[in-house]
């Protein structure tokens, strides 16, 4: 951020009558690249610059943001900012005058920056290759992707807090369509890291394409209740969608089932859930939230019993706790929320699992799962497992059950933990939940 | 925003490419929103979003890609300097003088956004979440929302087409969460229109608010819905995001033209039972999915989709357009500068059809009634959709029976639209926010009631 735009924000803060202010500045610069029938279909770059502004006046907060960098259009949206505070019935917040150290969080590798457009586009177009030799039956790749991205993050606030951070990421995706005998399936894999060594696109195509091989003769099982494992990815869009349960300002508001339960025995004992917000090498490290608190590494459910919450500042400052760095944005966010894996590979987990499904997909999330209440009911797919063996596939059925019951039910998980790709990561092994309600035939 | 001579200069750049064509989108966006949780103002935000997307189509090998550079830094300096990114050598092709496309506003806004003060927002929220909170003991959390946006955008592009458009909307909601022993239901109304701040005159807020609070506790205190296949009859307005799933998503040029949509190649066949007949059609005054003109300055206009169960037309942007050879239909879409655009839905609609909505009941001897629906998915490749089932109830002996809860809807769209058997008068719309590849855009959904004799509902039951 340049001196100018500091100076313009503070001489615009101060004629609104803020008492004090902070600004967070972020700058983005990212490349994508996909394939379709063997050309180059889409080639994008972006430079993208924004200024989040935060005012505290009388006790109350006032928000805005702009793009627009001119003197003008940041005295706008500091005014707006400003009636913004007027009307607010929130808490008071007070702005972070920051930690006397914060922790090293690796989010940034020099070496992918030095990786030029071209190797990015020859990547892509690997990609797809890859996908189309991988099965003759692979009809149409609809997809393959190649990005990058990265973004540079600094807070300043008029208590003195001044910290920056950068990151850079790259993503893999392609997504296969196979046809036999009349049925057409499709399948995808992805990859996200900042290790470019890393990225074996091989087996990326490799894996997407063999997914949805697996699927063809695919039928609806009868209507009934199976005993369900679900495998790491399909794992994780569950449990990512009832993650804010575990967030302070749900509790706070009534919203979230765990609460008053911290102490308790939620769920099964072999369960441990995590926030961390540094992993060995992941793109989404970060070393303090958007508030300028230090991120942390925390236990929330430890041998099934329910540990703490997650804390903006704002959440935190209503409890009387310590703030655990988990303030994003607008409010509350996890940085890498897993569930601890086990050591079983997942072919015990389906071997001990015994009769029952191996869901491998599940679709409809953001309308399908009732994140207060833990209800779900979802478009599902995958494969039929018979004595401990994975037989025919699957697809057309839906899977119903409710988190808090499923998860204090659950039977084993494995040790093969997976992230989803981006900013905010979720994690699970594959886990064996026991009986839900499965509608198909 | 930008002046002829950097907008000439920066399309006459990018076509350094090599490309045949070049387009700019311009943008500058001001929101604002205003949240009330359990009857205290949580948050209040104003942002301006300001950028601006060059796009260049290149032919390559028979089919066309497109190159796509945006930034925020819209000096002319910094778009020339993204344009000369984007060249390499080749031929360059020639962009004529400009000629000021005349958009005629057909939606116009009343009361715009900053004639009525913040306070004055928040006290109808507050009687919202009041009416909510009294309406029963069961409820024990409300959220009202108010957020409006001015979107002002230039497209120009060099086949000389300079157009200008103001879009202004404005959406409000409703929302009531009721407990009954440990359990939480939650349901919300939230009407949007291409409109100002006269959205409050359009819509009584405390009537929602009820409404959301009646929903919620009839559904918290309803049993699980039973599962299996059967005849599912499906409400008017909401209700018709399974045609958006089903069917819509599957027309766009985004698929077709990679022939990875079920319905490629199908026009002039019949691809839905006879009493079908649905449209898109962007030109409707005020509606909450209506444009002037498209994301690439084509006028929108009313595209039948299906004329009575025969497929008449699909949803065709520029650049799909030209892999299939058909010409745009006013279809092209993007959240903001920074997505390049593609066909997307604008309203689109199920036409009221001959039965009444007590016909349709009373000729179902059991059966579920889907009166009001979530959102869903689909995979346009396999037609696989899938959605949830906020409000139903059974149906039995051709009546309306108990409330039932936790209900998804899933099946295979190209069936779906066959298996529809009954259709009844009295269209509706409602809003919503369609999320695709060129961002989320603000969409109409709606139908009559219809039937669909045979569809697999899942839950809990």
């Amino acid at each position: 951020m340049n001196n100018s735009i500091k100076r313009s924000v503070a001489q615009s803060a101060k004629n609104a009558g803020f008492r004090e202010w902070e600004v967070s500045f972020s700058e983005t610069g990212s490349f994508e690249t996909r394939f379709f029938n063997r050309e180059m279909s889409q080639y994008k770059n972006s430079r993208l610059s924004s200024l989040t502004f935060r005012g505290v006046c009388l006790g109350k907060t006032g928000y805005a943001a702009t793009e627009l960098m001119t003197d003008s259009s940041i005295d706008e949206i500091i005014r707006k900012a400003r009636a913004n505070a007027d009307i607010t019935d929130g808490d008071a917040e007070t702005l972070y005058k920051g930690a006397d150290s914060y922790p090293d969080a690796p989010a940034y590798d020099e070496k992918l920056e030095g990786v030029s457009d071209a190797e990015k586009v020859a990547l892509c177009a690997e990609l797809e290759a890859a996908a189309y030799s991988a099965d003759e039956r692979v009809k149409s790749v609809d997809y393959a992707v190649m990005s990058t991205q990265k973004t540079s993050f600094t807070i300043i606030n008029d208590r003195g807090l001044d910290i920056s951070h950068m990151a850079n990421s790259a993503y893999a995706f392609v997504s296969a369509r196979v046809e036999s005998g009349g049925e057409t399936k499709v399948d995808g894999d992805f990859w996200f890291d900042n290790d470019i060594d890393a990225l074996n696109v091989q087996e990326i195509a490799k894996n997407a394409v063999s997914r949805a091989v697996s699927q063809f003769g695919a039928k609806p099982v009868k209507t009934g209740e199976y005993s369900i494992v679900f495998e790491n990815m399909a794992a994780c869009s569950l449990i990512g969608a009832f993650a804010s349960a575990f967030y302070a300002e749900n509790v706070q508001t009534g919203l979230s089932l765990l609460k008053g339960r911290v102490g308790e025995r939620v769920f099964a004992d072999f369960i441990n859930i995590r926030d961390d917000a540094r992993m060995a090498a992941s793109p989404a490290n970060v070393a303090f939230d958007t508030s300028g608190v230090p991120a942390s590494n925390k236990s929330l459910v430890t041998g099934g019993v329910l540990k703490g919450f997650l804390y903006s500042l704002k959440s935190a400052l209503k409890d009387g706790f310590a703030p655990t760095g988990n303030g994003f944005g607008n409010g509350t966010r996890y940085t890498h929320f897993y569930l601890v894996p086990g050591s079983e590979a997942i072919s015990s987990v389906v071997k001990n699992a015994c009769d029952g499904l191996l869901i491998t997909e599940l679709s409809g999330i953001h309308a399908g799962a009732n994140a207060v209440s833990g209800d779900f009911s979802l478009l599902a797919r995958g494969f039929v497992i018979r004595s401990g063996i994975i037989c025919e596939p699957t697809e057309q059925i839906t899977v119903a059950g409710n988190f808090y019951d499923m998860m204090r039910d659950a039977r084993n998980i494995g040790g093969d933990l997976r992230f989803t790709p981006g900013a905010a990561r979720v994690g699970s092994p594959s886990v064996h939940v026991g009986a839900l309600k499965v509608s198909g035939e | 925003m930008i002046s002829q001579s950097v907008a000439y200069d920066v399309l006459t750049a990018a076509l350094a490419s090599g490309g045949d064509f070049a387009e700019i989108f311009i943008e500058t966006t001001r929101r604002n929103a205003i949240s009330l949780v359990n009857g205290g103002v949580e948050r209040a935000s104003s942002v301006i979003t300001h950028g601006c997307g060059i796009r260049v189509f290149i032919a390559a090998g028979g089919a066309y890609g497109a190159l796509y550079s945006y930034t925020n830094d819209t000096s002319a300096e910094s778009l020339l300097r993204l344009a000369k990114s984007m060249a390499k050598d080749g031929a360059c092709v020639k962009v004529p003088p400009f000629a000021v496309k005349a958009v005629e506003n057909a939606h116009i806004a009343e009361k715009y956004p900053g004639s009525v003060k913040n306070s004055d927002i928040a006290r109808m929220l507050t009687l919202a979440h009041e009416r909510a909170s009294s309406y029963d003991p069961l409820v024990t959390q409300t959220a009202c929302t108010y957020a409006d946006v001015e979107q002002n955008v230039a497209i120009i592009n060099s086949e000389g087409l300079w157009a200008e458009d103001k879009r202004v909307r404005a959406r409000v909601s409703a929302g009531a969460t009721a407990t009954l022993a440990g359990e939480k239901q939650s349901a919300v109304n939230s009407p949007g229109a291409s409109a100002g701040l006269e959205i409050f005159d359009m819509y009584d807020m405390e009537q929602l608010a009820e409404q959301s609070a009646r929903s919620a506790v009839t559904i918290v205190k309803a049993k699980r819905c039973p599962v299996g296949v059967m005849p599912v009859v499906i409400g008017d307005g909401f209700g018709g995001v399974i045609f958006h799933e089903a069917c819509g998503h599957a027309l766009e040029a985004t698929s077709v033209a990679k022939n990875a949509s079920v319905f490629a190649g199908k026009l002039g066949e019949a691809i839905a039972s006879p009493l079908v007949t649905a449209v898109d059609d962007g030109t409707i005054p005020g509606e909450w999915g209506s444009l002037n003109i498209d994301d690439e300055g084509e006028r929108t206009r009313k595209n039948t989709l299906i004329e009575n169960g025969v497929l008449k037309s699909y949803m065709v942007d520029k650049l799909n357009g030209r892999v299939m050879g058909m010409a745009p239909t006013g279809s092209s879409r993007r959240e903001s500068y920074r997505f390049a655009p593609t066909s997307r839905m604008t309203n689109t609609y199920i036409a009221s059809g001959g039965s009444s909505f007590d016909d349709i009941i009373s000729a179902t001897p059991y059966g579920l009634y889907a009166k009001k629906m979530g959102g869903g998915s689909v995979q346009p490749a396999t037609g696989d959709f899938n959605f949830f089932v906020t409000e139903a109830y059974l149906i039995r002996d051709g009546k309306i029976a108990e409330p039932v809860r936790g209900a998804t809807l899933i099946g295979k769209g190209s069936k779906t639209l066959m298996d529809i058997d009954m259709v009844s008068d009295g269209m509706r719309m409602e809003q919503g926010v369609c999320g695709s590849i060129s961002g989320a855009v603000p969409t109409n959904v709606g139908q009559p009631v219809i039937r669909v004799k045979r569809l697999t509902v899942g839950g809990r039951g």
